[in-house]
């Protein structure tokens, strides 16, 4: 069995009393980390390392300098180079919590549809809305990472509230729901929860809604009607992001005035909603 | 077997009421149309069209002109409930003076008169109570002026503990056939056990009478009068000694003027050998007629043919020409009237 053996530590790099940080040294050569230590302030340190040349990192807090020294000397740190670290793009201290550009989500939500004048003038006509009544929907984004912490893109939704009904003395009882499709302008701001994979966002859309209701008289009779007007929704979310998977909990208001009725009233289809997404990242 | 009893109880009590699971008012949606007229309810007066209201496909009446009157009557009684609430929809524009007329018993006379204000498509609602007992009130919509007046979703329904303090609409004296408790509440001031089945309630109760063995005047007789009302049991009261075909509805054989009142019906004959009933509840006639002999249908006539007019009844077995004068239903069927039936030849005679 071949056996090799590291070179001798014969040399040394000397450490500064000013010098504070996490501290690495790094074989220019070889590329290799040779030492990695805290590096208290106070007192000189000297680190044995092999004969050649150097590269000392020091980090402390957010910035990163870096120092080229020779074995046998010490760190000037005057001479050393410095740049800032952007912390928050970072996962594990070293790696973006998004490693893709591009995202693609798509998310099922429910929840209860909003009461304004349009549902009063509903139920002063007799209707009512069933037990449990919610709507729900699907949704699928496309989002580019525009700043480290923002992502500009597009959303499409479609969903249906539940079915209103009035009895008659019919063959059937009159019944009413709508579908609302959106399509909308998407930004999203991220924030990572420390230095985890988890992170919590706020999304912001405005766009177009489309409002489509369905009508069935007592003879079973259907009549469609297509509405168009603004849609705005206002989220928040946690969101956990593997290398290219993600997966996010959401509450999201949402706002589509678009459905009207022939008494003067227009519903704001939308309320609170609850959701579940899941993403892909390229 | 007391077991079946008491649920043969319940289910008959189940189905005692004269409303449809409370609601009084039936097509409250305006939705049923007989072509250019409702169907549920009757033009008295004017015109009605139908419009649009919230969305197209959901109608409303619109009352057309200067002079407009719809009514309903609905077979609700005091065993329902003593308290009504009346809701509508409402498109009444300031120049049009629409109105909610209550006439409890149907008898022409208005003890409520509530004007529907002006209002753009609000939901309205009125409660009152009635003084039992009572059977029935006819609501009547009226419009006068020129200005529209279209509505909507026109429900009633019984309101339990909701008319607490409202002084009780009162129906006044009670005419013939309708339901009393005491003589005082009747016109006649006779209460008493109905011969016939009272519409809305199987337990024969209590009704007014219109006469008894000593009120009718020379020529006339104690017997069933001409039904006044679906909502009513067909009336006692004097009528001409002798007066009734073979086939007409009789208490007395001195009101038929074949003198033989069997089973509730003038006939020719009592049951027995050679006399059969010429329909369920129908007179009774002799087999095999000969010519000029009574009869009630073709059948029973040795020639075929019975000759007379049509004879129509209701399932009670009272004299109609439409569904209109036939007692309502129970159940689902509860708000609608029940079929008039031509069942044979009244007054016939074998050809």
């Amino acid at each position: 069995m071949p056996l090799s053996f590291p070179r001798a530590a014969t040399a040394h790099i000397e450490l500064p009393a000013a010098l504070e940080g996490k501290t690495l040294i790094e074989d220019k050569r070889s590329h290799t980390v040779v030492a990695e230590t805290y590096k208290a302030k106070g007192a000189a340190v000297r680190v044995a390392v092999a004969p050649g040349e150097y590269r000392v990192l020091v980090r402390r807090g957010t910035t990163l300098s870096r120092c080229e020294v020779t074995s046998g000397g010490t760190v000037e740190l005057d001479q050393c180079t410095s740049e800032a670290l952007d912390v928050e793009t970072t996962k594990g201290g070293e790696q973006p919590i998004f490693e893709h550009p591009t995202m693609i989500e798509v998310s099922l939500f429910a929840g209860a549809e909003r009461h304004d004048a349009y549902t009063d003038t509903l139920e002063a006509f007799g209707y009512h809305e069933g037990v449990m009544p919610l709507s729900a929907g699907i949704s699928l984004a496309g989002l580019r990472q525009w700043l480290p912490h923002v992502w500009l893109g597009g959303l499409a939704s479609t969903e249906s509230t539940s079915e209103w009904t009035r009895a008659t003395d019919g063959l059937y009882p009159q019944r009413f729901s709508a579908t609302t499709t959106t399509v909308q302008g998407a930004a999203r701001a991220f924030t990572e929860l420390g230095e985890s994979s988890f992170y919590t966002y706020l999304q912001f859309t405005i766009g177009l809604g489309i409002g489509r209701t369905q009508h069935r008289d007592q003879s079973d009779m259907e009549t469609r009607d297509t509405y168009f007007g603004p849609a705005l929704s206002a989220s928040y979310g946690v969101g956990w992001q593997g290398h290219r998977l993600g997966l996010g909990l959401a509450y999201t208001m949402e706002y589509a005035h678009v459905i009207d009725n022939l008494v003067g009233d227009t519903h704001a289809s939308g309320g609170h909603r609850f959701g579940l997404a899941g993403s892909w990242s390229f | 077997m007391r077991k079946q009893n008491l649920l043969f109880l319940a289910v008959v009590a189940s189905q005692m009421g004269a409303t449809k699971c409370g609601q009084v008012l039936r097509d409250p949606g305006f939705d049923l149309w007989c072509g250019e007229e409702l169907c549920a309810w009757k033009l008295e007066r004017g015109e009605v069209k139908r419009v649009a209201t919230w969305h197209e496909s959901d109608a409303g009446v619109e009352l057309v002109g200067s002079d407009v009157a719809i009514e309903q009557l609905a077979p609700v009684n005091s065993g329902d409930g003593t308290c009504i609430r009346f809701e509508l929809v409402a498109n009444v524009a300031a120049n049009a003076e629409v109105y909610l007329n209550v006439d409890a018993q149907g008898d022409g006379t208005l003890e409520m008169h509530e004007r529907i204000p002006t209002a753009n498509w609000k939901p309205l609602s009125y409660n009152f109570a009635v003084a039992a007992p009572y059977d029935g009130i006819r609501f009547e919509i009226t419009k006068k002026g020129a200005g529209t007046a279209t509505l909507a979703n026109i429900g009633a329904d019984i309101a339990q503990d909701q008319c607490v303090d409202l002084t009780p609409l009162d129906p006044g004296p009670r005419r013939a056939g309708s339901q009393c408790s005491e003589g005082s509440q009747c016109a006649s001031g006779m209460c008493g056990g109905s011969p016939t089945r009272v519409p809305g309630d199987p337990w024969f109760p209590l009704v007014c009478l219109g006469c008894d063995g000593t009120t009718c005047g020379t020529g006339e007789t104690c017997g069933l009068g001409d039904p006044l009302s679906p909502v009513f049991a067909v009336p006692v009261e004097c009528v001409a000694t002798g007066s009734k075909e073979v086939g007409e509805q009789c208490i007395a054989d001195a009101e038929c003027g074949s003198s033989i009142c069997e089973a509730n019906v003038c006939s020719s004959c009592r049951l027995g050998c050679g006399c059969h009933a010429a329909w369920d509840n129908g007179p009774h006639v002799c087999d095999a007629g000969a010519p000029g002999a009574p009869c009630g249908v073709d059948g029973d006539c040795a020639s075929g043919h019975c000759n007379g007019s049509v004879r129509s009844e209701c399932e009670d077995g009272r004299a109609c020409t439409s569904p209109a004068a036939c007692p309502f239903g129970m159940g689902d069927a509860a708000l609608q009237n029940t079929a008039c039936t031509t069942v044979g030849i009244q007054g016939g005679s074998c050809q």
